[in-house]
């Protein structure tokens, strides 16, 4: 996902850059934070009220909570606009900045449970291993992928789903080496019946990376009673001869047709 | 949407602290740079606390959605025999043997614990006679008797059973080796005392070492008290007048039971009690009753309401499971201790479909305190495979006879029952062993495989579950 063009925003944090310039939102809204070009317009009264009703703004010497008060609302609002424009757009960095330091959403807390679940090793000794080897985005895809796995009550078919995100269709980044005339079929799954197994054409290199990053998907999505061989290399599948043809019934690999 | 890092690196609270001082400080002077710095350290404390709150507050909620049961601590112990009967928190289970008729031949009979393997248990006690000679003052004296197996213990273990049926307890409840271990010796001779009788009395007979204890030496003790309602308080309400209101709309009363006649008065028992207690409710009918159970407002206690016709007859009866602290624990000889051991993930498996679903399942059985370990090596074989393997060589684990097994306990005609469905295409295949530093006794691996395959085969029946030896007799 391109952040950088994405202008619709709801929070502080979104979108976050050192250049951007906080400034008060000077009509209703319901959402915290709008974005136009590099300035961010923000209601602080979506989620800093509290703050700005504290002691440091108030100028009756009553301290109260009572929102209802007219006295307590009068002086938030006279507080925020007398507030300094350098002074108002240095705290919201600094709230956006900590939001992004100190906070949590949902998915970061479901990705960091079940990414501790995984090195704990309740999944095998075998599976941490090789999940610490892996990058922190393919990580984040498996953190995800088990959170809607298990919210799905352990459905068979997400090892084909987290195998194409991994292994790409046309816009797979993984295969950029790769001629284009080849990348056009990218990785595809083929079942054999006579050997009942289920050959996936992963489209990319035998490295020692993507098999371990095959493996983990395997481990944890695939249907364990199936048979399935991962296939490595750039050529894809085909029939020899028939160019016409973009889904081949006989798989070949490295121009040696398996029988 | 997952948001990015900072672009610059304030990788801690205090980097940042450090950052937005020196710009108040090179921006602004004197007392207007003092008010704002803290201001600024002020915010950063209660942003810090607020979000942090916030955090533990979502964990909890988190784990709340995932895991709705409490774990039942069950333990079964064998014990020396104590004359006043105090054993702490536990209790000692009193099986109901059955005498088989009036004639006074049969009922001369003691019980004995065996700690030998299984199958020799079986061997031994297949209601066969024996008979020993003991060498008295004058002369050697013979009697005979006949061993059989008692599932005595075994029944007792219903009542939780139920328990855990009625209450939706997902855990295994129980792990009991010795109760599967109990025999009756009846003699033939009227006239033994057999209420002096100890396991060095069978010394000159062939089995001698399989015994543990007789039932005057040691018995089995749990955490299980089971007892009457009485003392509890309870409301009953009758409901009828909401189904009349509803009788025009035709609306399904949201309290109406399950399967119960919507014409029929409803009524509803409710009762506060502690936390440890549950209440057993006894319904004739296959109807499964609306049994709710709720914390009050105060957490510490539960109320438990169920809802039925009023046709039914609902008699009732109370558990009480003691929790006890590790240091009374220590009274107790710990190699004799059984408790049903699991350690549950966050995220419970609806069902088992990977390896790391397999692993992730059996994980919770493989840090026990008995010294057994689960390798991690797990084959999966077809049904057919299963078979041949099996009549090739016999390493498997066999199961309990019918009546010694783990089962779950069913409404029908009040009888326990157990199946596994022959649906599964695969076998899994678990290899138990014994850590380095096992003290065990080693005849009891396999009734902890069996007790993990039980569970396991009840809960992801996608699979056979079984156990193979991983050690050598």
């Amino acid at each position: 996902m391109n952040y950088d063009q994405e202008k619709d925003i709801n929070y502080i944090w979104q979108n976050y850059s050192a250049e951007n310039r906080f400034t008060l939102l000077h009509e209703y809204s319901l959402k915290e934070a709008e974005q136009h070009g590099n300035q961010i317009l923000v209601n602080p009264l979506v989620r800093f009220s509290e703050i700005f009703s504290t002691n440091y703004f108030r100028t009756s010497s009553e301290n109260t909570h009572d929102s209802d008060n007219l006295d307590i609302q009068k002086t938030y609002f006279e507080s925020i606009y007398n507030l300094e424009d350098e002074i108002f757009n240095l705290l919201f960095h600094y709230l956006a900045q900590l939001d992004l330091l100190c906070g949590h959403c949902l998915t970061h807390s479901y990705k960091e449970l079940f990414t501790n679940e995984i090195l704990e090793g309740r999944y095998g000794q075998e599976l941490c291993g090789k999940f610490n080897k892996l990058d922190a985005k393919d990580r984040d895809i498996i953190a995800i992928y088990l959170q809607k796995y298990h919210e799905s009550g352990e459905k068979k078919d997400f090892f084909n789903n987290i195998f194409f995100d991994f292994f790409g269709r046309i816009n797979n980044l993984y295969n950029k080496d790769f001629d284009a005339d080849y990348t056009k079929h990218s990785a595809e799954i083929y079942y054999r019946r006579s050997t009942d197994t289920f050959y996936y054409f992963c489209a990319a290199e035998g490295s020692e990376y993507n098999k371990i990053r095959f493996s983990v998907a395997k481990s944890l999505f695939a249907d364990c009673t199936k048979n399935i061989c991962p296939v490595w290399g750039k050529y894809c599948f085909g029939i020899i001869n028939e160019n016409h043809r973009e889904y081949a019934a006989v798989p070949i690999v490295n121009q040696i047709q398996i029988i | 949407m997952i948001p990015n890092k900072p672009p610059f690196t304030h990788n801690d609270l205090s980097d940042l602290q450090k950052t937005i001082t020196n710009i108040i400080h090179k921006t602004w002077q004197d007392e207007k740079a003092e008010c704002l710095e803290s201001l600024f350290i002020n915010t950063l404390n209660y942003t810090n606390k607020k979000l942090s709150a916030l955090q533990k507050e979502l964990l909890q909620q988190m784990e709340a959605n995932e895991c709705s049961s409490p774990y039942w601590r069950i333990f079964t112990m064998l014990v020396n025999i104590n004359k006043n009967k105090d054993y702490g928190n536990f209790k000692a289970i009193i099986p109901k043997i059955k005498k088989i008729n009036s004639c006074s031949t049969q009922n001369n009979f003691i019980g004995i614990f065996f700690h030998c393997s299984y199958e020799e248990f079986i061997k031994i006690t297949d209601g066969k006679e024996y008979k020993i000679e003991i060498e008295g003052d004058k002369q050697s004296k013979t009697f005979y008797f006949k061993v059989e197996k008692s599932d005595a213990f075994v029944q007792e273990e219903n009542v939780l059973f139920k328990a855990a049926m009625q209450y939706q307890y997902n855990f295994p409840p129980i792990y009991s080796p010795y109760s599967r271990r109990f025999a009756k010796i009846t003699f033939f001779d009227p006239t033994v005392s057999v209420d002096t009788i100890k396991k060095s009395f069978f010394k000159n007979w062939e089995f001698y070492d399989a015994i543990e204890a007789t039932t005057n030496e040691k018995t089995l003790v749990w955490n299980i008290w089971a007892g009457s309602t009485d003392d509890l308080q309870s409301i009953s309400e009758q409901v009828e007048d909401q189904i009349l209101k509803n009788k025009d709309t035709k609306e399904v009363h949201s309290i109406i039971p399950y399967n119960s006649k919507q014409k029929s008065a409803i009524s509803r028992i409710i009762f506060t009690h502690p936390q440890n207690k549950y209440i057993i409710f006894d319904n004739p009918s296959e109807n499964r009753l609306d049994i709710q159970r709720r914390h009050t407002i105060n957490n510490k206690n539960i109320t438990t309401s169920v809802t039925y016709s009023e046709e039914l007859d609902l008699s009732h009866s109370l558990i009480t499971i003691s929790e006890f602290s590790e240091s009374e624990l220590k009274n107790f000889d710990l190699t004799q201790s059984f408790q049903n051991h699991y350690f549950p993930p966050l995220f419970t498996k609806q069902r088992v479909n990977s390896y790391a679903d397999i692993y992730q399942v059996v994980s919770c059985f493989t840090q026990n305190p008995y010294d057994i370990e689960i390798s991690e090596e797990i084959e999966i074989i077809n049904m057919e495979n299963l078979i041949n393997t099996y009549n090739k060589s016999k390493v498997f684990i066999q199961d309990y006879h019918t009546e010694d097994r783990y089962y779950k306990y069913t409404n029908l005609k009040s009888e326990p029952y157990r199946t596994i469905k022959s649906v599964s295409k695969a076998a899994c295949i678990l290899t138990f062993n014994k850590a380095q530093d096992f003290k065990g006794n080693i005849n009891f691996i396999e009734d902890y495989a069996r007790y993990v395959l039980s569970y396991l085969n009840e809960k992801y029946p996608e699979f056979y579950w079984k156990g193979k030896k991983g050690w050598s007799t």
